[in-house]
């Protein structure tokens, strides 16, 4: 193995150096890089120099115990204002998420509603055939399957309404 | 808080944290806290700033907290979270650094009253003072590197973890960091 002598360290060790310094070789790396020293000034000599000058770059700040406890208390108070601002973007996110859907869906049942019994009106009473139950339905499994449950209550409503209707329009014929 | 909840692992600390147990998370606040400020200090090597970046870290945990599945350690997962806030501040220290050259040169503004540049301030001596204008000119990959494992001791597969790379990147970084640092260090003394 050819032996340097120069300040500057094998290119083939000098990273394993390094490593070795901060003791993360595997076994085998370390007893090959052990061997190489042995014979080795420039990589000796490198060595040497990181064990000296890599703790030297460390600046240890030391606060006080005072600092801490203001530490302590900044950051509990920091999250107290998180934590508020979190409950407050969620109220709103209650007040306005589950609401636009289901409503804009009870106006187009209402509407939808309407417009045929205002229809059916004009024609004449005519024999509820149950289509409309079923469209009303049909609407409550899809509201249902999208999770939106406030929106139950409104459709119910709304169905024993029409159905209400309906009953009245066939007792009157 | 409790001496209950200073007894208990981090994992059992995350788990109650995340189902809204507030001391459970202070007691994580307590236990990392010194580590994170001292990691915050190494990259801001200022006192107020390495308070403020620590306690972000904290607050972006604890608002992200049920989003970590707990598949690493909590402090691998919180020390990406600060980790990536100081080189952030890194970025955001030096395109103010760089704004504030430009208007100065806009404004034909000499520089001998505004104060010690880096390279000036390593001529006068200080140790602390070239080993801080080194440490800057690192890359900032390899100087989060170097400082997790030369300041604060962290192994190369705990630095894996936060960096998100693989074991030899992260040799290589470390490596690269130290000839470059011991490089700069020659050049400034």
């Amino acid at each position: 193995m050819a032996m340097r002598h120069s300040s500057a360290p094998c290119n083939a060790f000098e990273q394993d150096l390094v490593l070795y310094h901060y003791g993360e070789c595997s076994e085998v790396e370390k007893q090959t890089l052990e061997a190489h020293l042995e014979n080795c000034v420039a990589c000796r000599s490198f060595l040497q120099e990181l064990n000296t000058l890599l703790p030297s770059t460390v600046e240890v700040d030391q606060p006080s115990s005072v600092f801490w406890q203001d530490y302590s208390r900044e950051l509990r108070l920091k999250l107290d204002a998180q934590s508020e601002k979190g409950r407050w973007w969620q109220t709103i996110a209650v007040l306005f998420r589950p609401w636009p859907v289901p409503a804009l869906a009870a106006a187009a049942i209402l509407a939808i509603g309407i417009t045929m019994m205002t229809t059916k009106s004009s024609d004449g009473p005519s024999k509820p055939d149950g289509q409309e139950y079923s469209y009303m339905a049909s609407n409550a499994d899809f509201f249902k399957s999208m999770d939106l449950l406030d929106s139950m209550d409104l459709l119910e409503s709304v169905e024993a309404s029409e159905a209400q209707k309906g009953e009245a329009a066939a007792q009157h014929l | 808080m409790t001496s209950r909840s200073l007894e208990l692992g981090d994992e059992a600390l995350v788990i109650a944290a995340q189902l809204g147990e507030r001391e459970a998370f202070e007691a994580l606040v307590e236990r990392y806290k010194e580590k994170a400020y001292r990691i915050a200090f190494d990259f801001t090597r200022d006192r107020e700033e390495a308070k403020d970046l620590s306690q972000e870290a904290f607050l972006q945990a604890f608002s992200h907290l049920k989003t970590f599945d707990r598949r690493a350690s909590f402090y691998t997962w919180f020390y990406r979270i600060l980790v990536n806030l100081c080189l952030d501040y890194r970025r955001r220290k030096a395109k103010v650094m760089w704004e504030s050259l430009e208007e100065k040169t806009e404004r034909g503004d000499g520089f001998a009253n505004s104060g010690p540049s880096p390279v000036e301030g390593a001529m006068r001596g200080e140790i602390a003072e070239k080993i801080g204008v080194a440490l800057a000119t690192l890359p900032p990959k390899q100087r989060a590197v170097f400082l997790l494992k030369n300041h604060q001791g962290l192994s190369i597969s705990e630095i894996a973890g936060v960096m998100k790379s693989a074991e030899g990147t992260i040799k290589v970084h470390l490596h690269r960091a130290v000839i470059a640092l011991r490089q700069r260090l020659a050049e400034l003394a």
